[in-house]
């Protein structure tokens, strides 16, 4: 009676204070417990910003230079390798107008982003496959990993997206990318094997609330099953395409363990992925929380990191 | 998955020799050329893109893709067909640079550097300026911010195309 009464008070809260509907706010609980009114109460504000220095381009000393001599205020982040953490900055120019911007020094980038990139930990002289690129944060990453040698297949079915991704691709100097308009699901067709995957899939997006608050209400248990269909999908084509001995990092900014660590387990129980640990990357140094039920798997959250909500995992193929 | 795109034909291919000639011919004229180990291939779209590759392993997986699938994009964008003249691109010709395989530059102070990144031409303010003809434009900071035509014996700089306009349209 006690913990049950615990229960609807916190969901109650969700719902009546943070706007959140009933079925998210459950979920929520039932995931976080208390924890949850931290991360609603961290979501009411927008996460912080950060960048990523394009090295195939810039030296990192001159453009920290240029862009603190704008005003921007900025700081390493010291869990990924060229990321900062923007403090602070000018009414005008925006971070995302600046000539240094237009000129592909720099990605808007969250830490968890860059994080994914390099955790997938692509060697130069490789080929990869980016299986939802989206505007190409990710790829522009990997390719920089790269020193833009060996190739990366980056796949985007979305028009608009596709459209940025090519521009993203050109104004950081990325010369090693092959950029195909296609549903993700086709892949396999091509009769081509990666060294590495990665697959950062389109999911509910629960895990951005903060950017996205419309998202409190729009989370349901339909979405979540849809999408849940459509990233068992993309993983197992993902992991049919890897090359034995190979590596495939998964990811969703999703909450929720349908779109993320039951993704998994179907891939170690169906395919026999073996999920690598996250010992090896200084993300074990930066309050490590892992995923539900889902030893090796990584979870992100707004009260805690700072940064959108994710689930990273990553796996070999035996 | 089925797929109602698969191609019939490849979209991506050799270029003809009249295609490569014409290519060669504008980066000469400008005193540069392809590095040894570059590949080109043509883009077929309502007109012919020229696709440049450094690395093998990127136009194996551009030529291997095109056989099955429309590509979007690959490698370095170098340049366009616009009935048989060939335009080079900004991307290639930066890329040049930044290996030292083009030399013919002007720096802008800095007042025109901002009105050639808004789309303009603009007549002296050159701080330094080395070759004519189709030349890179840097701002007074060492950054490439477009391509522009500058005539024999003329002081005024030909905007071809500039960063801005990357900005304005994208690709």
């Amino acid at each position: 009676m006690g913990i049950r009464k615990l229960s609807e008070n916190v969901e109650r809260r969700l719902v009546d204070h943070y706007g959140y509907n009933p079925y998210f706010a459950n979920r929520m609980y039932s995931l976080l417990g208390d924890e949850a009114l931290d991360l609603a109460e961290a979501d009411l504000k927008p996460v912080r910003k950060a960048i990523r220095i394009n090295r195939l381009k810039a030296d990192p000393d001159s453009i920290l230079r240029r862009l603190e001599k704008k005003g921007f205020t900025l700081e390493r982040i010291n869990w990924v390798s060229d990321g900062y953490w923007v403090n602070g900055g000018p009414p005008s120019p925006r971070l995302g107008a600046t000539d240094e911007y237009l000129l592909g020094y720099y990605y808007i980038q969250s830490p968890v982003s860059i994080f994914i990139a390099e955790y997938l930990n692509p060697k130069p002289g490789e080929v990869v496959l980016d299986l939802a690129a989206g505007p190409g944060g990710k790829t522009t990453y990997v390719s920089q990993l790269m020193e833009n040698s060996g190739g990366i297949v980056a796949v985007e079915p979305k028009r608009d997206r596709v459209s940025a991704l090519r521009s993203n691709v050109s104004r950081m100097a990325c010369e090693n990318v092959v950029v195909l308009q296609t549903d993700g699901r086709w892949v396999s067709s091509l009769g081509l094997t990666f060294d590495r995957v990665l697959l950062d899939a389109p999911c509910t997006a629960s895990g951005l609330v903060s950017n996205h608050p419309k998202l409190k209400k729009r989370i349901n248990a339909e979405d979540v099953g849809s999408q849940s269909l459509l990233q068992r999908s993309l993983a197992e084509v993902g992991f049919s395409v890897l090359r034995r001995g190979g590596t495939m990092v998964y990811s969703t900014c999703s909450l929720l363990p349908e779109e993320g660590e039951d993704i998994v387990r179907g891939l170690v129980n169906k395919e026999g992925a073996v999920i690598q640990f996250a010992a090896e990357t200084r993300q074990g140094e930066y309050r490590l929380r892992e995923g539900f039920d889902c030893k090796g798997a990584i979870r992100f959250y707004h009260h805690v990191h700072d940064t959108e909500g994710f689930f990273v995992c990553k796996m070999l193929k035996p | 998955m089925q797929d109602a795109e698969t191609l019939k034909k490849p979209s991506l291919r050799k270029p003809t020799d009249n295609e490569k000639r014409e290519i060669y011919s504008v980066l000469n004229s400008a005193s540069s050329g392809l590095p040894a180990g570059y590949r080109l291939l043509i883009h077929e779209l309502r007109y012919r893109e020229v696709l440049a590759f450094t690395q093998e392993e990127t136009m194996f997986l551009a030529e291997t893709i095109s056989n099955k699938k429309n590509v979007y994009f690959a490698g370095i964008f170098a340049g366009s067909f616009r009935k048989d003249k060939f335009k080079l691109s900004l991307d290639l010709v930066e890329h040049l640079y930044r290996r030292g395989y083009w030399t013919n530059y002007v720096i802008l102070e800095e007042n025109h550097s901002k009105s050639f990144l808004y789309g303009r031409n603009v007549e002296n303010g050159f701080l330094k300026l080395v070759g004519r003809g189709v030349v890179l434009v840097l701002n007074s900071e060492k950054d490439v911010i477009g391509l522009g035509l500058i005539g024999e014996n003329s002081e005024k700089l030909v905007n071809l195309v500039d960063k801005g306009w990357y900005l304005r349209k994208g690709h």
